[in-house]
C-alpha cells in the first residue's frame, strides 16, 4: 500500500462526504435550471396570453398554455445541447417523481375541470356553476406550490421551502388580486377580466419558479479540489 | 484489549480512485466528463484510476456513441458497492480510535 501512505482516515471520509454533496449540488443546479427556464417560460406565456386576450376581446388565446410544457421542453434541450448531462441518482429521481406525479395530478385536473365547467355552463344556470364550478388555476397552482416545497426538502434548500409556501399563500389569499381590484379603477377591471388568470400565474412562476430556480442555479458549486495521481 | 484495525482495500485507499467510486455510489450511471468536472482531476490520470477500477471489477465501462461524438459511461458494479461498503466499515475503525 505503499502509494497511498498519506490518505489519512479523515481525508477519505472527506472524500466521500464531498463527492456525495457535489453529486447532490449537481442535481440542485440542474433542477434549478428547470426551474428558472420554466418561470421564464410562464411568466413570457402569461404576458403573451393576456395581451392577446385583451387585444381580441376573447379568451381563446389561453389555449397557448397548452403549448407551454413543449416549449419549456425545447428551451431546455437547446440549453442542455452542449453540456455533461447529470447522471440519475436518488436525488434526482426522487425529484423527477415529484415533478411527474405533480404534472400528471395537475393534467388530469385541468382536462376533468375544462369538461366539467363546460358541461354545467351549457346545462346549468350560472347560480349552479358558481357553487360547482371547478377551479382550475387556484388548484394547478397549489399543487405547483407543493411541489416546489417539496423539492426544496429533497434537495435540503429550506428557500425553496419557502418560496413553495410564500407563493402558496399569495395565492390562495388572493392577496394581489385584492390589491389589483382596489388600485385599479372598475372600467379597467372588467377589461382585466378576460386577463385572468394570468395576473396569478404570471405572479407564481415569478415567486414559485424563476426566483428559487436562479436561487439553486446560482448557488457556488465547491471548486474541485485537484486529486493526486493515485 | 487491543483496537484490531480492519485493513483498507489499497486499490479504494487513494485520493481520486475514492472520489470516483464515491460519485458512482451515488449515481447510477455517469459520462466520463461528468467524472472529470466533478473530481477536478485530468483526463489522462482519470484514464488511468478508472481503468484500475475497471481491471478489479469495481466499475465497469462502457464506450457508446452520443450522436457522431464518443461517449464513456462509467457504472458501480455490485463487486463494487461491496467493496466501497467494506472499506467505509473499515474506515469507522479507525475513525473511532481517533475520535478516542
Amino acid at each position: 500500500m505503499e502509494e497511498n501512505m498519506d490518505l489519512t482516515a479523515e481525508r477519505s471520509l472527506e472524500i466521500i462526504t464531498e463527492q456525495l454533496e457535489k453529486s447532490r449540488r449537481a442535481v440542485s443546479k440542474d433542477t434549478g435550471e428547470w426551474l428558472f427556464v420554466s418561470g421564464l417560460t410562464t411568466m413570457m406565456t402569461a404576458l403573451v396570453v393576456a395581451s392577446a386576450n385583451l387585444l381580441s376581446w376573447t379568451p381563446l388565446f389561453h389555449l397557448l398554455w397548452f403549448a407551454l410544457p413543449v416549449v419549456i421542453w425545447l428551451v431546455m434541450k437547446r440549453i442542455n445541447r452542449n453540456r455533461v448531462p447529470v447522471p440519475e441518482n436518488f436525488v434526482g429521481t426522487l425529484v423527477r417523481k415529484t415533478w411527474y406525479t405533480t404534472l400528471a395530478f395537475a393534467l388530469v385536473y385541468v382536462v376533468i375541470a375544462t369538461v366539467w365547467n363546460i358541461v354545467l355552463q351549457h346545462y346549468e344556470s350560472p347560480e349552479v356553476f358558481l357553487y360547482a364550478g371547478m377551479h382550475i388555476t387556484p388548484t394547478i397552482l397549489t399543487l405547483l406550490a407543493v411541489a416546489v416545497s417539496m423539492t426544496g426538502l429533497i434537495l435540503k434548500k429550506s428557500a425553496l421551502v419557502w418560496f413553495g409556501l410564500l407563493s402558496f399563500v399569495i395565492l390562495r389569499f388572493g392577496l394581489f388580486s385584492v390589491m389589483i381590484s382596489r388600485l385599479l379603477p372598475p372600467d379597467v377591471l372588467g377589461r382585466l377580466s378576460l386577463v385572468r388568470p394570468c395576473e396569478l400565474i404570471f405572479l407564481f412562476a415569478l415567486v414559485g419558479l424563476m426566483l428559487p430556480g436562479w436561487m439553486l442555479k446560482a448557488s457556488p458549486q465547491p471548486s474541485p479540489k485537484g486529486k493526486g495521481e493515485n | 484489549m487491543e483496537k484490531v484495525f480492519q485493513p483498507l482495500d489499497p486499490l479504494l485507499h487513494a485520493e481520486l480512485r475514492l472520489a470516483v467510486m464515491s460519485l458512482l455510489i451515488a449515481d447510477e450511471e455517469a459520462e466520463f466528463p461528468y467524472i472529470k468536472e466533478q473530481t477536478g482531476a485530468t483526463a489522462g490520470n482519470l484514464s488511468v484510476q478508472i481503468d484500475k477500477l475497471s481491471s478489479a471489477g469495481y466499475i465497469k465501462v462502457r464506450k457508446t456513441f452520443k450522436g457522431k461524438r464518443p461517449c464513456t459511461l462509467c457504472r458501480i458494479t455490485a463487486n463494487g458497492q461491496k467493496a466501497f461498503a467494506a472499506y467505509v466499515e473499515a474506515l469507522k475503525s479507525y475513525l473511532e480510535v481517533g475520535e478516542k
